[in-house]
């Protein structure tokens, strides 16, 4: 199957141009699914990581400075 | 909790983000397992910094070498690689998750078995690294040195990794995946997939095995998986873990959340594509070669947009970088990581890698990488984490400031001299002098001209060290301090009273809640790549035109091989001679594909702090290469090469050659049984020629059955096939191959 693919888009030389449209047609494709995103989601999606535990430090007794 | 909360038997009725009732449940974070991780992370980064201190001296001091096997600079880098990648990074990664996941999830770890089983199979794992690359057993293929049972007990053990990231992810209680856990799947699932397909092996006795794959096809595999190792081990988890602890110290959100979207996605598809501008005017067919060299360029933009994003959440807090050391850390590391990022796609360019590649520049460009990236960001997250594992303050910021200037000024004195090196020896290998001659026709020349380079290189990895003592005291003393706290408790709504708050969307929001969808759709990503790469090399015949004259090797010479590959010596040696006139001056013709074809493992190598062995057969006498591996200073004054002096006096195991050859055998190389049956003999008889070419030499001495005798058959093999073609054929292999 691979070799008739391989005829069919002219040989191994076309893998690169094959190869650049692969990644534009996938990266146009995230650059839309990013976009169509809502304001208030990716605002909250940005503040989980500081949501995730607050862990408030006690002061310790026994610090070198 | 909220105080207008009620509590039911650990299960609580609340209000949650405003958003309507929820199920609250209380649960416990396990804090166990991230600090034992981060105590070996610590003891790891230690002794992985120290073996590459010890062969940096090596280099100008071979001495240092002992004349003893274990300690030889050969079987000692890939220690320092090992123990770095796996030990330090990798334990430190684990840690990093093991912290942040359980927060992000808002969940326990999905099973706390699996994540002993986790710890301790992975510090078992480099424990058996540490014995067996010192005693040689070695695969010889960069960073997956380790043989066959230890690749098994590493699958086994990324599997209950991955069961338990997964796991804990199903079962959380944060509705959306953060772009930290993208990161970690894409690390889970492809990390298995590379280790897996570069480690198939057929084993040939306890701790030795070959590479299925041969040659050319050896190469693209070994580089696909070293080139993504770089890219799934130690910069995916790291961007995770950026994701996760920048943020917070800094206490900024993330700067662009869409941003983050298309740098995960960009970035795990264009890398697994970049592995072939490792093997650039190799014997690899051009299109690959040109396939690597583009999606590397390419690779900037998602890097950068990472590394943007990344130093613009800081932006409002930068007078915390001041105050904090933890942020100082991390601003280097994203620095670092941008400047590597920047530095790897222009040495993916082909002009620059003719320079480049085999040189210092590549030693230099992973260490910005390896001690700015991936070392400033642990020891980031190491001072982020202890005082809140154990409750109480960093027991001095002075010193962690110290650690911070001396690692710094370690790095600087670590990359500049490498730098100063590669490009010097880079320089001097392509000069000519006004006649059309090679300015350096001895490549000793060029080696000599790189000690100071080398000793400046120490004195920055000394420095670099001393930092990591410095933090060592700092973290114990914090800990002796405060009380460690093993199961964090922790509150939140159960996912099932989040998701119905929620309506249905369409987008990446919606990915963002189904795992199992976001990690096929990741291992999609990866796949493409590799497939598309990987697959016609192994179908189409006309990558690896066929050279009649190229014959498998004798028995005799694929036991010198495998003394070649226990030692080490690809390490400084490579075995492909580039089609430049400055390489074909010096070595002879440069290396066809067809030339490898029984080569399993390939041993092309990365980098020539010796010169290229491809064409050495013939070049000298038996006894030179007797005299040169007992002493190297004895026929080349000056080199830097240890001695190999067990060679001479380490008998033979002739005993393993039949289970070799029919290992051998199953991965394609044509022994017949009557060869295999007659090796003995064989062996004996090729022992004898060496030994009466010895004498001819002056060795007198030379028993027949002792291992130099085999490296030496083996050398002297090496790039003469291609020698018996007759000339018209010559032509119109080169041909084919341009």
């Amino acid at each position: 199957m691979i070799h008739s693919i391989l005829r069919h888009i002219g040989g191994v030389q076309h893998f690169g141009i094959v190869s650049l449209c692969l990644f534009c047609t996938v990266f146009l494709g995230v650059l839309f699914w990013t976009f169509i995103q809502k304001k208030t989601h990716i605002e909250y999606m940005s503040k989980v990581a500081l949501d995730s535990d607050p862990e408030p430090l006690q002061p310790g007794g026994n610090h070198h400075e | 909790m909220s105080a207008d909360s009620a509590t039911m038997g650990g299960i609580t009725l609340g209000r949650e983000r405003g958003r309507a009732s929820a199920a609250i449940e209380t649960f416990k974070y396990d804090n166990h397992i991230v600090r034992a991780f981060a105590i070996a992370t610590v003891i790891w980064g230690f002794v992985g910094t120290a073996a590459g201190l010890l062969i940096a001296c090596q280099l100008f001091w071979p001495q240092l070498n002992l004349d003893t096997p274990f300690a030889t600079f050969g079987r000692i880098r890939p220690l320092h690689t090992n123990a770095v990648i796996f030990a330090f990074v990798g334990n430190g990664m684990f840690c990093g998750i093991y912290y942040s996941l359980q927060r992000l999830c808002k969940a326990r770890m999905f099973s706390d078995a699996l994540s002993w089983i986790n710890f301790w199979g992975w510090q078992a794992i480099i424990v058996s690294a540490a014995i067996t690359l010192p005693l040689g057993l070695t695969t010889s293929k960069e960073y997956a040195e380790l043989e066959w049972p230890i690749d098994i007990a590493i699958a086994v053990i990324w599997v209950a990794f991955t069961i338990n990231l997964l796991g804990t992810i199903v079962k959380r209680r944060e509705k959306h995946m953060y772009v930290a856990i993208w990161f970690y799947i894409s690390t889970a699932i492809t990390v298995a997939l590379l280790h897996i397909v570069n480690s198939l092996e057929i084993p040939a006795g306890a701790f030795k095995s070959y590479s299925i794959y041969a040659g050319v096809q050896d190469a693209l595999v070994q580089w696909w998986y070293g080139h993504n190792a770089v890219a799934f081990f130690l910069t995916t988890p790291y961007l995770g873990l950026m994701y996760y602890f920048l943020p917070k110290a800094a206490n900024r959100p993330v700067f662009s959340y869409r941003l983050s979207i298309i740098h995960f996605w960009g970035l795990i598809f264009i890398y697994i594509w970049a592995g072939p501008h490792h093997l650039l005017y190799t014997a690899l067919p051009d299109w690959a070669q040109s396939l690597g060299m583009v999606f590397s360029v390419m690779l900037v933009a998602p890097s950068w947009g990472g590394m943007l994003n990344g130093l613009l959440t800081l932006r409002g807090a930068w007078d915390k970088v001041r105050e904090e050391p933890m942020l100082k850390f991390m601003v280097v590391a994203v620095t670092a990581y941008g400047m590597a990022t920047l530095e790897g796609p222009t040495l993916a360019i082909k002009s620059v890698n003719a320079l480049s590649h085999y040189t210092d520049w590549t030693i230099a460009h992973v260490h910005t990488g390896a001690l700015g990236w991936n070392g400033f960001l642990t020891f980031s997250m190491l001072y982020w984490l202890f005082p809140r594992l154990y409750n109480t303050r960093l027991w001095s910021t002075k010193l962690a400031n110290y650690h911070f200037w001396i690692g710094l000024l370690g790095m600087m004195f670590y990359v500049i001299p490498m730098y100063t090196s590669g490009i010097t020896q880079g320089l001097m290998w392509k000069q000519f002098n006004k006649d059309g001659f090679l300015q350096y026709p001895n490549f000793l020349e060029t080696t000599i001209r790189l000690i100071p380079m080398y000793e400046l290189r120490a004195i920055g990895g000394s420095l670099y060290i001393t930092g990591i003592v410095l933090m060592m005291i700092n973290l114990y003393r914090t800990a002796k301090a405060g009380r460690f706290i093993g199961d964090q408790e922790a509150s939140a709504p159960s996912l099932r009273a989040v998701a119905s708050s929620e309506s249905p969307r369409l987008g990446h929001r919606w990915l963002e809640g189904v795992p199992v969808t976001f990690t096929v759709l990741a291992a999609f990503a990866v796949l493409v790549g590799g497939l598309i790469e990987i697959i016609p090399m192994f179908l189409i015949k006309e990558n690896v035109p066929t050279i009649a004259s190229v014959k498998p090797y004798t028995p005799l010479e694929v036991l010198g091989r495998d003394i070649y590959i226990r030692e080490g010596c690809v390490g400084c040696h490579s075995q492909m001679i580039r089609p430049f006139r400055s390489e074909t001056e010096r070595y002879g013709e440069y290396s066809k594909v067809g030339e490898f074809v029984y080569d399993h493992p390939f041993l092309w190598g990365s980098k020539r702090t010796g010169p290229d062995l491809h064409r050495i057969g013939g070049k000298y006498p038996d006894a030179w290469h007797y005299n040169h591996l007992e002493n190297p200073r004895s026929t080349s004054p000056g080199s830097i090469m240890p001695n190999y002096p067990w060679l001479l006096s380490q008998k033979l195991d002739t005993t393993v050659v039949v289970d070799r050859m029919r290992a051998l055998r199953k991965v394609g190389v044509p022994y017949t049984d009557e060869q295999i049956r007659d090796s003995a003999k064989s062996t004996a008889a090729q022992s004898s020629k060496v030994v009466a070419n010895l004498a001819v030499g002056s060795v007198t001495n030379a028993p027949a059955d002792r291992e130099i005798v085999a490296v030496i058959a083996y050398l002297q093999r090496l790039g003469t096939d291609i020698k018996a073609m007759p000339a018209t054929n010559t032509l119109a292999s080169a041909q084919s191959t341009n």
